[in-house]
């Protein structure tokens, strides 16, 4: 549901992208701010997406592309690509994917995931023994990587 | 803020949590080390006090692994999305933020990492707007949440460190205090909760013994057990625990009437 740029994170078809427009902000200051306090301007820098997330690349890519327009590093070479999720079972060892771990969730469940990734022990457990001491190894989140600077 | 690492990574979420903490006045910190001494109840109404002395008041609940704020002030809808963040919802005037928003009663298997993603995650997305005073609710030991917090919040904050007059609990609030010091946190005082009129040399002597002050004593009040903790503002507001805590708070400095 969206209601003035709004909406109630509970409910089976929200949009979600002003999350994504949020990350960009982040993502767009952090480079703003390393370029204010190292006096470098930022060449290239690729942008890491986990699946974990769940987030709309597009909406992403689109969000980074407006906002860097204005800042310092308009000129920046920028990829976003996306982070695989390995998710390890503390008590077996089994590794989980993506789709394993999401498998069973609902959409509001999801949508948990995708603000707070180290939340997926809290909706589910290990599919081989049905642990919650689950570990995310990789694929949580939004990271700045390789960042490349003249 | 938004410094590299040596494998030419950032991370974003700095400069969240950068602009979110520009928009705070004060970031009160209630810690104490030792659980079961009363910090959830003391950060929950003192967030409360301050909103009803006419601040604009958030509560952030860190106890990641056993939040309780939601209980304490009744507090269940979910936080709403908008293009600057996931905005609280409020209670009392209180906007209040806390992992139970997303688990709602679920358990929370976190480990030492994964707490301090938990944590910079919720300070980076939660758009609290601006506020006279951030109140956050630490859990018990002094492990991730409270490191992670003090070192994001050191410019503004202080924190009251909250313990009983048992020995074990004053022991644990030594460590804290030495802790919060390391860091150059500022301790605005130590209270002793759940006092039942005994001698409270203790506690002041540790607040002596750290250069602090002491703020006194919150007598027992058994009224905050009724109902298995589940409160709500006005019952909270209405306790002599309430009470004796505004006076500590306006001892403490802080914008109380």
């Amino acid at each position: 549901m969206l209601v003035a740029g709004v909406k109630v994170m509970d409910g089976p078809n929200m949009l979600r992208h002003m999350h994504e427009y949020t990350i960009a902000v982040g993502v767009v200051d952090s480079l703003k701010n390393f370029s204010k306090s190292s006096g470098r301007r930022v060449k290239s820098f690729r942008v890491f997406v986990g699946e974990l997330s769940m987030l709309n690349l597009e909406v992403l890519r689109g969000a980074l592309e407006k906002l860097i327009k204005h800042s310092d590093a308009a000129d920046a070479v920028f990829s976003v690509e996306v982070e695989r999720a390995r998710v390890i079972c503390g008590s077996c060892g089994y590794v989980m994917s993506f789709g394993e771990v999401v498998e069973d969730l609902d959409d509001q469940e999801k949508e948990v995931i995708h603000f707070l990734p180290e939340l997926i022990a809290s909706y589910g457990a290990c599919r081989i023994c049905g642990s919650k001491d689950l570990r995310i190894e990789s694929g949580r989140g939004v990271s700045i990587r390789d960042v490349v600077y003249v | 803020m938004s410094s590299m690492s040596r494998d030419g990574c950032i991370d974003y979420r700095d400069a969240l949590i950068m602009k979110r903490l520009s928009e705070f006045s004060y970031v009160l910190l209630v810690t104490g080390g030792k659980g079961g001494v009363g910090k959830s109840t003391i950060a929950s109404t003192a967030a409360l006090i301050l909103s009803q002395s006419s601040n604009r008041t958030g509560l952030l609940d860190l106890d990641l692994n056993g939040p309780s704020a939601c209980l304490l002030l009744g507090v269940d809808e979910s936080p709403m999305e908008a293009e600057d963040g996931l905005i609280p919802p409020s209670v009392g005037g209180v906007k209040v933020m806390s992992v139970d928003l997303f688990a709602k009663g679920r358990p929370l298997p976190l480990t030492g990492g994964a707490k301090e993603e938990v944590v910079k995650e919720m300070m980076a997305l939660t758009s609290f707007g601006r506020l006279d005073y951030l109140v956050v609710d630490t859990p018990p030991g002094t492990g991730d949440e409270l490191l992670t917090i003090t070192r994001l919040t050191k410019q503004v904050g202080g924190a009251i460190v909250v313990t009983t007059s048992s020995p074990l609990s004053i022991s644990v609030a030594r460590r804290v205090i030495e802790i919060l010091g390391s860091m150059n946190y500022r301790i605005i005082g130590v209270v002793e909760n759940m006092s039942r009129g005994e001698d409270d040399s203790l506690s002041r002597r540790l607040a002596a013994e750290a250069g602090v002050e002491s703020l006194g004593a919150i007598p027992f009040d058994a009224e905050i057990m009724v109902g298995g903790g589940k409160k709500g503002p006005e019952k909270l507001l209405s306790t002599v625990f309430a009470r004796s805590l505004r006076e500590k708070l306006r001892k403490a400095g802080l914008k109380v009437v």
